[in-house]
């Protein structure tokens, strides 16, 4: 069975695999996509720029002064950031979810100073900010929030089911699932890219501005030099969860090295389709 | 994990397929299901109600969704909870989906029950699918009846969010008070 719902600004889709055998099964299934939802939910609340009361928007709000400021976080922003921070660090700051705002804030490209490198992560569940930063976990937040209802199904105890949420997909059991890749250019078509099994794929491109036109500006950004990304590929990445396939997206679609040492590092695969 | 890619580099180029005009539809659940997702067996009433013209203008206005609200497909309990199912149409894609409000006034639940996206004769026929995935394409992907699992850039539910927006409007304006 699946159930759909929008949470993090897309369709999310829960998939629960197997033959559901009685009417009080499907209720079981259906309550259990009914707390995955809840916890993709809460990481919604908690890392998002577009709610008021979300840790992200609190430390965006915070302007260091004279010293620096300590301010305390739920343990799964925590969690995003440290993982947001690694990726910056092994991708030799390719990735930087701190200047991801530039373009989804302003509708501009104005390019903001800052990176996630310069917050400080060393006290348990606190993130020390020696000057303003401008953060947007957006897509990493997302597949944080597809490997926490995995691992909610897994506490049931399925064996098969997978979550997508409007692209960044994870998927786990013994059986391998066909992938496929969402064309949103001229000609709108979905084409097969592979089998995955146990795993997670997320996939970033240009082509998102309008559903059935090209892109007329980049939504990718270079954070090193505050350049739009300038190409209509679509980049995905592979990896054992999807907070590290959605964040090597973005290193992948500005470098475009399939053979960076990163995605080795981090047991991840790059494709890129033309 | 394991991956098997369609090509065994890391860039790939994707191959021209044959063209099909195509709907392709995924369907998450009925309305019964729905009913009992959000509302555990509480016993739901159909009713017919008519959306006065001053209320559908207002809904308009406010929600920005152009087409009108049917309001042809509205539950309600003796409590006073509403379950109203809407359809919100975008260029290429329509999609149907549930509100639940309890007697509160407060939402209970959102949920996708089906989305149709036109891929306007480009979608890649699934004999040309099968030349990468082999027999066991006919088992794993059946368009119309399966749920793919679809990468891709991320698609905005900016739709169905205007669409719950509507709806809520409806229950302030006209559903609240609704006497029958």
């Amino acid at each position: 069975m699946t159930r759909s719902q929008v949470l993090l600004g897309t369709y999310v889709e829960v998939s629960i695999g197997g033959l559901v055998e009685n009417a009080a099964q499907r209720d079981f299934h259906q309550e259990i996509c009914t707390v995955v939802f809840n916890e993709m939910a809460k990481v919604q609340r908690l890392m998002s720029i577009f709610d008021s009361g979300s840790d992200i928007t609190k430390i965006n709000k915070i302007v260091p002064q004279s010293r620096s400021i300590l301010q305390k976080v739920h343990p799964w922003t925590f969690e995003v950031l440290s993982i947001a921070k690694k990726m910056c660090e092994l991708t030799g700051g390719v990735f930087d979810c701190a200047v991801g705002t530039c373009s989804s804030k302003t509708g501009s490209h104005e390019f903001k100073h800052g990176s996630i490198l310069d917050l400080g992560l060393d006290e348990k569940d606190h993130v020390r900010l020696h000057q303003p930063i401008d953060l947007d976990l957006g897509g990493i937040a997302k597949g944080y929030a597809v490997d926490r209802g995995i691992e909610i199904l897994k506490c049931f105890g399925i064996t098969q089911a997978g979550i997508n949420a409007g692209g960044d997909l994870r998927i786990f059991g013994h059986a391998s699932q066909a992938i496929f890749i969402q064309e949103f250019g001229c000609e709108p078509a979905i084409f097969y890219l592979g089998d995955l099994q146990d795993g997670a794929i997320a996939t970033s491109s240009n082509r998102v501005g309008s559903r059935f036109r090209k892109c007329r500006q980049s939504m990718l950004i270079d954070p090193k030099s505050g350049k739009e990304v300038r190409s209509h590929s679509r980049f995905s990445v592979v990896a054992p969860t999807c907070v590290v396939a959605d964040g090597l997206t973005k290193a992948l679609a500005i470098e475009q090295n399939i053979h960076a040492d990163y995605f080795k590092q981090l047991r991840a695969i790059p494709v890129i389709t033309a | 994990m394991q991956w098997k890619s369609a090509t065994l580099c890391g860039v790939m180029s994707l191959l021209p397929g044959v063209h099909l005009p195509a709907v392709y539809a995924k369907q998450y659940v009925s309305v019964e299901e729905v009913k009992n997702i959000f509302f555990h067996g509480e016993l739901l009433q159909k009713v017919a109600i008519s959306i006065p013209p001053h209320i559908q203008t207002l809904i308009r206005k406010e929600s920005g969704v152009r087409q009108p609200l049917k309001g042809t497909d509205v539950w309600r309990s003796a409590e006073g909870s509403w379950l109203i199912v809407d359809e919100v149409v975008g260029k290429h894609e329509m999609i149907t989906y549930a509100v639940g409000i309890d007697s509160a006034g407060a939402i209970k639940g959102i949920e996708v029950m089906q989305y149709n996206e036109s891929y306007g004769g480009q979608i890649r026929e699934r004999k040309w699918l099968a030349q990468f995935t082999g027999k066991k394409v006919d088992n794993r992907l059946r368009l119309n009846e399966d749920i793919l699992n679809i990468t891709g850039a991320t698609l905005s539910a900016k739709h169905v969010t205007d669409g719950v927006r509507r709806v809520m409007i409806l229950y302030r304006e006209y559903l609240k008070g609704y006497q029958g």
